[in-house]
């Protein structure tokens, strides 16, 4: 046994570079495939962002009378590039990992790798981590793009952060999920469609579950209003959407309106790629995206483990299970911290609590009014989520419905810092008598404008041309309009429906 | 230290639920230091054999040990001992022959001065010094099968597992395969190769064994298993005198059990082939061919002959069918 020996002798080594690593990484940027991939993949990048360019200041140009302002063209500059790049992450990432196992079965060197004393881990880390080097070097070199969004500014360093996140994790998830087909499937072919047919279910396939638990749900509560049923639509299938989560990340802040009518319902204020409030969420669906997405790439890697294991797969040695909890304990804790305080919420079975079901409501007056979602909004929420919630919420402070008349926002800009409101309150059925009775008909017309700026845990009205005026209680001309509409309404059969417009 | 360097105890391996047996009851001892000719028809399991020694498939029953060691019990251990060459051998063409060589050093976890050393001797014993630099996918079909031979070598095994080494190879790489295989086990290595063409492992190995339909026929040192098939030595003469008078004298030597001329005798050559079978040993050999010449028979050649192998492979393999055709 002194061979042996003197073997063991020459392995003592202190570090050890991973040596499926070393490979990986000199036959990837070996031949013309890693340049070609990235070339490509910048021009359609830079290509589609000219098109978006022209295409916003065009559309834009003739949608909306009033001037463009740069930071609109920034902002959807910026965010029309995220989604791209999004979508180009999906399209390329199942592709850098899905042959990385399977190759080696079809090339006949599986065996030769399996004959190694590497372990199953150090596989599939030397498989993952150059896979993911290049993927993470095509999402830098896509960074340069977006410096034209910031050429016409309305975008922060923090948003940019966000999107290479939200990027990352998607890239990360999707390169764990293929390279575990990968060594589940011998063959390249049959790993690749699979990979991307689950892309396409979590693109669309969430999407759709979705709107069946929306459809599910108005058919349940008899919900005519569809906007209404959007709000309270469990989120739950989007949690697992890139694109839902690169939604609530950077349209926070109703941008997503201005595609309206050219681009996607979709995007719209609390559509599915722009859900920035639903029920049971506890803080912005992007961050329940990140969480889910680690939790599923340690799940991969565990699962991946087995499959490379020669023999004796899904049979534990302690020392495996030892390393196994390491994963596991950080899928659990994962897990609750970001579900732990939504899951009480939620309803579902396990939560132990049971969200009441609508039953009849008691007064008749507050069945036709339908709760505003916007006054859940705690001040305390994050500004930018909060930015589309408050103007809803101003709107109906402006002018509390029921009631026969109508609030436009003729224009509004939004950000963390500073929320700035101006809107037409058009009172088309009543006016305001001097002694405080309504009055059918003048069709008077009053303009507001407010500046609300966030305190500690507020937000307050910084500027307003209604002087005095505090927010939490509107007072206007119509000081007791509330009460006399509500008393007036009372008396008429049918009780009449509010119109409120909060967009234009 | 066991006294074998690989032993099975009723290895059995069924590939699917209501497959055959792919392997059946194998009861398998190599002896340390041996060149062990696995020979069987395809589909033997001859493969299956060798992935199950290697640790890279599960044995559906029995036990195996290699130098001691059981492979169930922690393969990845076995594979410190164990260089192992695939039939079907893969390698990465875009790599360059010291980097394909360099990464198999590397898994096996070697000292980087250890690992550089190594890599540049074992080209050099494959003959591919020159080739360093030359991407593996450049090299021609000997040189990558050479090359994929070294690969099994970078850790120094103590068992090597071939899996048809010389398969696809032209008569020369042959040869140079056969010598290299040659060089190994003088270094004291335990090698185990497959092949399904006979007379190629009975030039280099010293045991065999021959499977068919999963089991085991025959195995043991060659000179066994040639005596127990065939406890006599065929050898060929070759005569110029007359073939008819020299036949009548062979055949009224005692020793000499059937004597007959051979059909296919080389007809450029003057003279004549007979054939003959003894019972003994080579003393008898000798008594026989000084008797020959004693009676006047003009003998130039006298030959062992070669295809003994064949004959006993066939025997044991026929014998097998005809029993199960019985059954």
């Amino acid at each position: 046994m002194s061979a042996m020996a003197s073997s063991s002798a020459r392995r003592r080594l202190k570090v050890r570079v991973n040596p499926v690593i070393v490979r990986e990484m000199r036959a990837q940027m070996r031949g013309a495939r890693a340049f070609v991939i990235l070339t490509g993949y910048l021009l359609v990048l830079s290509v589609l962002t000219y098109g978006i360019y022209r295409f916003t200041t065009l559309v834009m140009a003739s949608s909306y009378a009033s001037a463009v302002q740069s930071a609109t063209i920034g902002k959807l500059l910026f965010v029309s590039l995220s989604f791209l790049d999004l979508l180009l992450i999906c399209f390329i990432t199942p592709a850098l990992t899905a042959g990385a196992l399977s190759g080696e079965h079809e090339r006949g060197t599986y065996d030769l790798l399996m004959a190694t004393p590497l372990t199953p881990g150090a596989i599939f880390w030397g498989k993952f981590i150059p896979a993911m080097t290049y993927a993470f070097l095509l999402i830098l070199a896509s960074i340069p793009t977006f410096s034209i969004a910031y050429l016409f500014g309305g975008v922060t360093v923090r948003d940019m952060v966000q999107v290479v996140l939200i990027l990352s994790a998607t890239a990360t998830m999707l390169g764990a999920l293929s390279l575990w087909l990968s060594s589940v499937f011998r063959r390249t072919s049959r790993a690749t469609v699979v990979a991307y047919i689950l892309v396409a279910l979590l693109l669309f396939g969430t999407l759709f579950i979705w709107f069946l638990l929306g459809l599910r749900q108005s058919r349940q509560a008899d919900m005519m209003d569809s906007s209404m049923g959007l709000y309270t639509i469990p989120p739950y299938p989007l949690y697992l959407n890139p694109l839902s989560a690169l939604g609530s990340a950077i349209l926070g802040f109703g941008l997503g309106d201005y595609y309206y009518g050219f681009l996607f319902s979709l995007l719209t204020s609390n559509g599915p790629f722009n859900l920035q409030y639903a029920a049971g969420m506890q803080r912005p669906l992007w961050q329940y995206t990140v969480s889910l997405y680690a939790m599923l790439v340690l799940l991969f890697y565990l699962l991946a483990l087995q499959q490379l294991k020669p023999i004796r797969r899904w049979h534990f040695t302690r020392r495996e299970l030892a390393q196994s909890l390491m994963p596991l304990l950080a899928i659990v804790s994962l897990g609750y911290v970001t579900f732990g305080t939504t899951w009480a919420s939620t309803g579902l079975p396990g939560s132990g609590t049971v969200l009441p079901t609508p039953g009849p409501p008691e007064v008749p007056i507050e069945v036709i009014r339908p709760a505003p979602p916007i006054e859940k909004v705690e001040p305390a929420l994050d500004p930018d989520l909060a930015a589309p919630a408050l103007q809803d919420f101003v709107a109906h402070k402006l002018f509390p419905e029921p009631a026969f008349c109508s609030f436009f926002l003729l224009e509004g800009t939004y950000t963390s810092t500073r929320v700035e409101l101006k809107g037409a309150i058009y009172c088309q059925a009543f006016t305001v008598q001097a002694d405080g009775s309504l009055e059918p008909g003048s069709g008077e017309q009053h303009t507001v404008r407010a500046v609300l700026t966030p305190q500690s845990d507020a937000w307050i009205v910084a500027e307003s041309d209604l002087d005095g005026v505090d927010l939490g209680t509107i007072e206007v001309d119509w000081a007791s309009l509330e009460q006399d509409v509500l008393k007036q309404a009372q008396s008429y059969r049918p009780v009449p429906t509010a119109t409120v417009y909060p967009y234009p | 230290m066991s006294e074998f360097m690989v032993e099975t105890h009723h290895l059995s391996k069924r590939y699917k639920k209501n497959a055959p047996l792919a392997l059946d009851d194998l009861n398998l001892r190599v002896p340390r230091g041996a060149l062990f000719g696995f020979i069987g028809p395809n589909g033997a399991g001859k493969t299956t054999t060798l992935r199950l020694l290697a640790g890279l498939l599960e044995p559906s029953s029995g036990e195996i040990w290699i130098d001691g060691h059981s492979v169930q019990q922690d393969p990845r251990a076995i594979h410190e001992y164990v260089g192992y060459m695939p039939d079907s051998f893969g390698l990465y063409y875009e790599m360059t022959a010291w980097e394909y060589l360099d990464f198999f050093a590397r898994s096996h976890a070697l000292s980087a001065a250890y690992r550089r050393r190594v890599v540049e001797e074992l080209l050099e014993l494959v003959g591919l010094s020159t080739k360093r630099d030359e991407e593996v996918g450049h090299l021609s079909r000997g040189m990558q099968q050479r090359l994929c031979l070294a690969h099994a070598l970078v850790h120094d095994p103590q068992l090597l597992l071939l899996d048809e080494p010389a398969s696809g190879l032209d008569p020369r790489a042959r040869v140079e395969m056969r010598e290299l295989l040659r060089e190994l086990s003088a270094m004291g290595k335990t090698i185990i190769l497959s092949s399904h063409i006979l007379s190629e492992l009975a030039e280099i190995c010293n045991e065999i064994g021959i499977i068919q339909k999963g089991k085991i026929v025959a195995s043991g040192p060659l000179a066994e298993l040639r005596h127990s098939a065939r406890p006599g030595r065929t050898v060929r003469l070759h005569i110029l005198s007359d073939p008819e008078q020299a036949l009548a004298v062979l055949k009224a030597n005692p020793q000499v059990e059937e004597a007959y001329p051979l059909t296919n005798g080389n007809g450029k050559q003057p003279g004549t082939w007979l054939e003959a079978y003894l019972t003994g040993s080579l003393e008898t050999v000798a008594d026989v061919l000084t008797f020959v010449v004693q009676e006047g028979v003009r003998l130039v050649e006298y030959r062992e002959a070669g295809n003994e192998l064949e004959d006993l492979f066939l025997q044991l393999t026929t014998d097998e069918t005809y029993e199960e055709a019985a059954a």
